[in-house]
């Protein structure tokens, strides 16, 4: 008997062991060679320092909500086509996993349900293409979509399973993954905005855009870190022609104090402490152009 | 008798680390569908901190995050029904705290607490336990509204 139970616990810490191998084997083998070519040791920044780094650069659901504050109808057209078969890098996978993201972001906001399907099949084959298709929840999300069934569960499950996928990228030292996917979201949310405003002009809609410098400095600041990845590279240098612009909008901070206030029993932090952005047609029409030629360059 | 050991073996880790990982995702949930039917998840944090060692700062665990402007956020931290110490989580712009789900000076505690944002950049959340003891929290980052 006691044989039999030393027996089954080395079998078990046998198990264990192998299951966080093949994790490690995973990240650094089998997807080595289609991932990053910078090797981690070569980074200006490591991928602890990486993981720690600013998080929630760009989220669907916020990109989403900004386009729907600003008032926007639906429109098929500007979303990104899913031809997923164009993308043979894990690279390109993870960069147009982001944009489809955003792009489900936005149909869920919308409750455009029946066109949900062809984005979140595309999504679980570029997750699959990098190993991360195990945190996305595609049955589920498949049969809300199917059925037409609570939206709000689909924007969570679709956001959470977005979160997992990036999680476990970070912390598997495969953060050039996440930033990709997360600079994908930043460029198909950029776009989409960029594309309400090239159909009508608003002061609103000029601050929303001209506001997304202080994130696309922090978003280029990660990207640059893996930027001996040819890539990386290439993109670092078309995200430069937005950066050329971005640095033209003026953004100025005017101080105040926080103050909790208690309300029915909910606590509200207000910081009046505002940013005003300055930013004039022309830098705006040449953002809009620049944020076009961009994101349809990184997609096919 | 091998196999049959073998087999047990197989069937209860693989029980235990579903378990482990379906008890996760479900206190994420919840603690997000705890926020209320106005609020959409963006995102969560897990803190799980040791209890604090002699006269040493309490343990905290920390997130930066980019915070959009015009926008109500809503934070809201759910502790582990078996933790040791009660989570609170705080919020700081640069070194400026801007409030706290716990007031040290009247000892109330709060479930979470909304954020009007009214300008993009980084905010910083710590989550500490009380008296410094060891403890594991989920804290929800929401959006409300754009203001």
């Amino acid at each position: 008997m006691i044989k039999n139970f030393l027996y089954l616990v080395v079998v078990a810490a046998l198990l264990v062991t192998s299951c966080r191998s093949k994790s490690t084997k995973t990240s650094g083998g089998e997807f080595g060679s289609n991932d990053s070519s910078v090797n981690e040791s070569a980074l200006p920044l490591d991928e602890k320092a990486m993981s720690d780094l600013v998080q929630n650069i760009s989220s669907p659901v916020e990109m989403a909500e900004l386009i729907r504050s600003l008032g926007a109808p639906y429109s098929q057209k500007v979303l990104a086509p899913t031809n997923i078969d164009n993308y043979n890098t894990s690279n390109a996978k993870a960069f147009n996993l982001g944009i489809f993201a955003a792009d489900l972001g936005y149909l869920n906001m919308y409750g455009k349900t029946s066109s949900v399907i062809s984005y979140i099949t595309a999504i679980k084959n570029l997750a699959d293409g990098i190993s991360v298709g195990q945190f996305f929840d595609f049955s589920t999300l498949k049969r809300l979509a199917t059925n037409n069934e609570n939206i709000d569960s689909l924007k969570y499950i679709s956001q959470h399973s977005f979160n997992v996928m990036d999680d476990y990228l970070r912390k598997n030292k495969r953060s050039a993954l996440s930033a990709l996917m997360v600079t994908g979201v930043y460029v198909e949310g950029l776009y989409l905005i960029t594309q309400i405003a090239k159909e009508k002009s608003s002061p609103k809609l000029a601050e929303s855009i001209g506001g997304q410098k202080p994130i696309f400095e922090q978003l280029l600041l990660i990207i640059k870190n893996y930027q001996k990845d040819p890539y990386f590279a290439k993109l670092i240098t078309d995200l430069e022609l937005m950066k050329k612009e971005f640095d033209s909008v003026k953004i100025t901070i005017t101080p105040g104090e926080p103050k909790s206030v208690e309300k029915n029993g909910r606590l509200t932090i207000e910081y009046p402490s505002k940013s005003n952005v300055e930013i004039s047609d022309d830098v705006l029409k040449r953002l809009i152009n620049q944020t076009e030629i961009v994101r349809n360059k990184n997609i096919k | 008798m091998k196999n049959i050991t073998l087999y047990l073996a197989i069937v209860f880790l693989s029980l235990g680390l579903s378990v482990k990982a379906q008890t996760e995702a479900q206190k994420v949930d919840l603690c997000s569908k705890s926020a209320g039917p106005e609020a959409t998840y963006v995102k969560d944090m897990i803190a799980e901190l040791q209890a604090v060692q002699g006269n040493e700062k309490f343990p905290s665990a920390k997130w930066s995050l980019i915070l959009q402007k015009d926008t109500k956020y809503r934070i809201t931290i759910c502790t582990d029904d078996d933790s040791p110490g009660k989570g609170y989580v705080q919020l700081f712009d640069n070194q400026t705290m801007l409030g706290s789900s716990y007031n040290a000076t009247t000892g109330k505690e709060f479930k979470g607490f909304d954020f009007d944002c009214q300008k993009t950049g980084v905010f910083h959340f710590f989550v500490q336990f009380l008296e410094g003891k060891a403890g594991k929290a989920v804290v929800i980052l929401s959006f409300v509204k754009k203001l």
